[in-house]
């Protein structure tokens, strides 16, 4: 089996060197055409956030039983948030989402076999009995996004710093998804603090 | 101040700071510190392959639905096809899954009926279709054309995805800043 694997890769890789010896290209025209010309084409997008920085980074966030939780500040939303998951509570979860988010996680969730099961497991090996730390509040639009840190089993500070995303929407704030495709979320500079990031796409 | 009362004064600020960094009583209040306005810039650079079409004029069209892969051109060929068929459906179907999620989610808007009318009043029959440019950038690839119906000559530029082996027509690559600053830099 690992033969044959490596077979087909041999060939694909000769069949795909062939290829880009042609023309340098994965696609080409099937008309008559000319040699491939390359030109660059750079885009430039500015985001202005606010950032905030909780002045005792160390300190735990302090979670509640639901009976004393609201999702009336971002705050108060990311402690709900997190005091679900802690609880193992799925419905108190489910009711953090705001609707359209949620029916889009429940979407892909359900496409990639990620269950009520899945979720209790994940978050009873992952969360419970973890030090859930805010590092950064930024604001962004009409949106605050928390930059959080769930401590290692050992008691120390996990390797990721993760963002989540929340949005007002009449008196709640709960979790949105409408960031997803933001690069300012996927890059989070205030994490590195940096200003800018050039990538270049061949 | 006396001992006793710089003791109640140090209690006192301990309790405020407990107060403000706990929840008290369902609220959380977390100190900030404020960093103020700040900006990011994230610059993309995308290496463009252009290759122009060598006097290609296409005058004749496809006459029925035939969904192969044999090329981005050839789609395009067939996406103008249907428009000549009248055929709304075969038309969708060259269509990438994401753009008719969209055109189905703003059902009102009638985005599909609009678009297909908008390509129905250039193609026709006798519509000749000259193909100038090839474009490979990441992984899409446009097709750029002119529209000639008797003397008036109109450009455009369609991005197509594979998807599932198949080109399909990409919308969303459409509506991207890299796609207008491609258009214009081929044609201007």
């Amino acid at each position: 089996m690992i033969k044959v694997i490596r077979i087909s890769l041999i060939l694909f890789c000769c069949w795909v060197e062939a290829g880009w010896a042609q023309n340098g290209l994965w696609a080409s025209p099937t008309y008559s055409a000319a040699e491939p010309k390359v030109f660059t084409v750079e885009i430039e997008h500015k985001f202005s956030y606010h950032l905030y920085k909780p002045k005792n980074p160390t300190q735990k966030v302090r979670l509640l039983q639901k009976k004393y939780a609201s999702m009336d500040t971002a705050e108060d939303a990311f402690v709900s948030r997190f005091s679900a998951v802690t609880s193992l509570n799925y419905p108190w979860w489910l009711d953090t989402w705001q609707a359209r988010s949620r029916e889009q996680a429940m979407a892909f969730f359900q496409q990639k076999g990620l269950d009520k099961a899945y979720w209790l497991d994940t978050w009873e090996k992952q969360f419970v009995g973890r030090k859930i730390k805010l590092k950064y509040k930024v604001l962004y639009q009409n949106y605050v996004i928390f930059t959080y840190n769930v401590s290692a089993p050992s008691g120390k500070e996990g390797f990721l710093d993760v963002p989540i995303v929340f949005d007002k929407q009449d008196k709640s704030w709960l979790v949105s998804l409408d960031l997803r495709q933001s690069p300012l979320l996927r890059y989070s500079p205030w994490v590195e603090g940096s200003e800018m990031e050039v990538i270049e796409y061949e | 101040m006396n001992k006793s009362s710089h003791l109640l004064l140090k209690l006192g600020l301990a309790l405020l700071l407990l107060a403000s960094v706990f929840s008290v009583s369902g609220k959380t209040v977390i100190p900030y510190q404020d960093e103020g306005n700040k900006e990011f810039t994230l610059v993309q650079k995308f290496k463009v392959y252009q290759q122009k079409y060598q006097d290609v004029l296409v005058t004749e069209f496809v006459p029925a639905a035939r969904d192969v892969n044999n090329g981005a051109d050839r789609q395009v060929i067939r996406f103008l096809s249907a428009v000549v068929k009248d055929d709304l459906n075969w038309w969708k179907s060259t269509w990438t899954a994401e753009s008719l999620n969209d055109w189905q989610q703003k059902v009102a808007l009638n985005k599909d009926k609009r678009l297909f009318n908008y390509w129905k009043a250039r193609v026709n029959t006798k519509t000749q279709v000259q193909l100038t440019d090839f474009i490979v950038v990441r992984q899409s690839v446009l097709v750029g054309f002119y529209l000639i119906n008797q003397d008036k000559r109109e450009y455009h530029l369609l991005a197509l995805a594979l998807e599932q082996s198949r080109w399909r027509v990409d919308q969303t690559f459409m509506q991207s800043d890299l796609y207008r600053e491609i258009k214009q830099k081929v044609h201007s």
